[in-house]
């Protein structure tokens, strides 16, 4: 019998549908010119068997879109629970009903991920582009929190929200939220035509950081930053209190993302398909030179004596715009910056 | 008592699985009825407790925490003279390396080191402490003795104490280490 790979966390696109329309939204697919892929629950039912099959891996996420919208989410979460999985979702939360998320507590669900990107109704549907979101959203993080399913709400932070942080996180501790990822905006998807609307400058990036990292040392509620931003951008050691994470280029220390048609790509950020889990071995993708691409730094990083700490920000980022990896991540040039020691 | 619970627990899963096959059986035949995959659920979170109690975990599998968009836990770890997944070892300076994981993920961890033949040179255990919290940030070293000549080895990194360690593959980490005299 052919031994499995074994790769540590799958995020697994369940569907490309959504019912909202955030104007962040890094879903490749929402990309002008782009259309979304329908898929079935005997598409997930197949590309999840398929992958319990091949890949020894330890955790699954569950995102989208939107994954409430999708068919079956319940059952394909409970085949792999009964295959030893651990099992998060990611969810905007004005999708899931009360019945579905305690189903998903039955099933031992680890946590549930939604946003939270303001304390005002307003400035959240702003940014999710759909009139009541907020209260709904609210709503879940409420029952799921009362309900002892674990919680943690994403802002992401953009022109429209940043200078509210420190209102924000109050708002979340005040719910029950113990832990609050901040996101930085990433360029990508729907998020390309609204650059200019969304992207804050450096000063108020900063700034926000100082705010959370503040925050967190005064309360119990836990935040990290975790998507990973160049730190000619953000410099860890400035927040040390705070988790700022960074992504590995390294195959088995980054989750891959597969979609419900057993596409794999390098995270749920990149729009390039590696390679399909129905024509190729799993073997040939995590070992292609598209893959050995991302261990080279960019161009711009070339001579930067931070690159073994930092890794040069969102490499995905780049792709996004239609770059290749030898690009820097474009918040770099976004946020004008000048790049000190290289 | 513990054990009682245990067979108690055994006895009832066998009932439930049969049951659980029962019901998936109906959901196919059915064309996913419902009121079958309501069924279904139920039986399997049933299942799911019940292995979960055989297994003596009362928790419901890990929760998670965070990377990028998502939850995971990452542990960072680093290595002296380490670039791009390369240790560089001068013995000239020293013969030791220092080590650094934040975001442990285990109480213990053991190191290899493997020669160009797999042969292993070093196989010891670096930290090992059930009463540390994994929040805490460890440091260790590692000691390159002379009897290491110098080379190109692998470097790997273990989340178990040494003797745990079923094969050489089930490394969390892995560098090439480079030691010149």
């Amino acid at each position: 019998m052919r031994q499995k790979i074994a790769l540590r966390h799958i995020i697994y696109e369940v569907t490309q549908e959504c019912n909202l329309s955030c104007l962040y939204c890094y879903n490749y697919w929402r990309r002008e010119n782009e259309q979304v892929r329908m898929a079935h629950f005997r598409d997930n039912k197949r590309t999840i068997h398929q992958l319990l099959k091949i890949i020894d891996f330890d955790h699954i996420t569950f995102t989208g879109g939107e994954p409430f919208c999708a068919d079956g989410l319940s059952e394909l979460i409970l085949d792999c629970r009964l295959k030893g999985k651990s099992v998060n979702v990611i969810s905007n939360g004005t999708k899931g009903s009360v019945e579905e998320y305690a189903t998903l507590k039955k099933l031992g669900v680890g946590l549930l991920e939604f946003p939270l990107h303001s304390e005002h109704a307003s400035l959240h549907e702003t940014m999710t582009a759909v009139p009541g979101s907020f209260e709904k959203v609210v709503e879940s993080i409420r029952y799921c929190i009362r309900s002892g399913i674990e919680v943690c709400t994403v802002v992401v932070l953009t022109k429209v929200n940043i200078d509210h942080l420190e209102a924000t996180l109050a708002f979340a501790q005040s719910l029950g939220v113990k832990h609050m990822m901040l996101a930085r905006f990433n360029v990508g998807g729907r998020g390309i035509a609204n650059v200019n609307h969304l992207m804050p400058s450096k000063e108020q990036l900063k700034s926000a950081f100082t705010v959370a990292h503040e925050y967190l040392k005064k309360s119990s509620l836990h935040i990290s930053a975790n998507v990973c931003l160049p730190e000619c951008i953000i410099r860890p050691e400035d927040y040390p209190a705070m988790y700022i994470s960074r992504c590995s280029s390294d195959v088995n220390r980054r989750p891959i993302t597969v979609n419900s048609f057993g596409d794999i790509r390098m995270c749920n950020h990149s729009p390039v398909t590696v390679g399909s889990i129905w024509d190729s071995s799993i073997d040939s993708i995590i070992n292609s030179k598209y893959i050995e691409q991302w261990h080279q730094r960019p161009d711009h990083c070339s001579n930067c004596v931070r690159w073994d700490t930092c890794g040069g920000g969102c490499r995905a980022a780049s792709e996004q715009l239609g770059y290749s990896l030898w690009q820097v991540d474009p918040i770099v040039t976004a946020m004008n910056t000048v790049l000190e020691n290289g | 008592m513990e054990l009682e619970r245990k067979i108690v627990a055994g006895i009832l899963m066998c009932g439930v699985v049969a049951v659980f096959v029962v019901v998936s059986v109906l959901v196919k035949l059915t064309g996913r009825n419902p009121f079958f995959v309501k069924k279904k659920l139920a039986v399997g979170a049933l299942l799911l407790s019940l292995s979960a109690i055989m297994s003596g975990c009362k928790g419901s599998g890990p929760g998670g925490i965070v990377s990028c968009y998502i939850p995971a836990l990452e542990e960072r770890v680093t290595i002296d003279g380490i670039r791009n997944g390369q240790i560089f070892l001068n013995r000239k300076v020293t013969d030791t390396l220092h080590c650094i994981i934040t975001e442990r993920l285990s109480c213990h961890y053991s190191v290899i080191i493997m020669d160009s033949l797999n042969t292993v040179v070093k196989n010891e255990t670096v930290f090992s402490d059930t009463s540390s919290s994994l929040d805490d940030t460890i440091i260790f070293s590692i000691v390159c003795e002379k009897g290491i000549t110098q080379g190109t080895y692998s470097l790997r990194l273990y989340n178990q104490v040494a003797d745990s360690v079923k094969s050489v593959d089930d490394y969390r980490f892995i560098y090439t280490l480079k030691i010149v005299d």
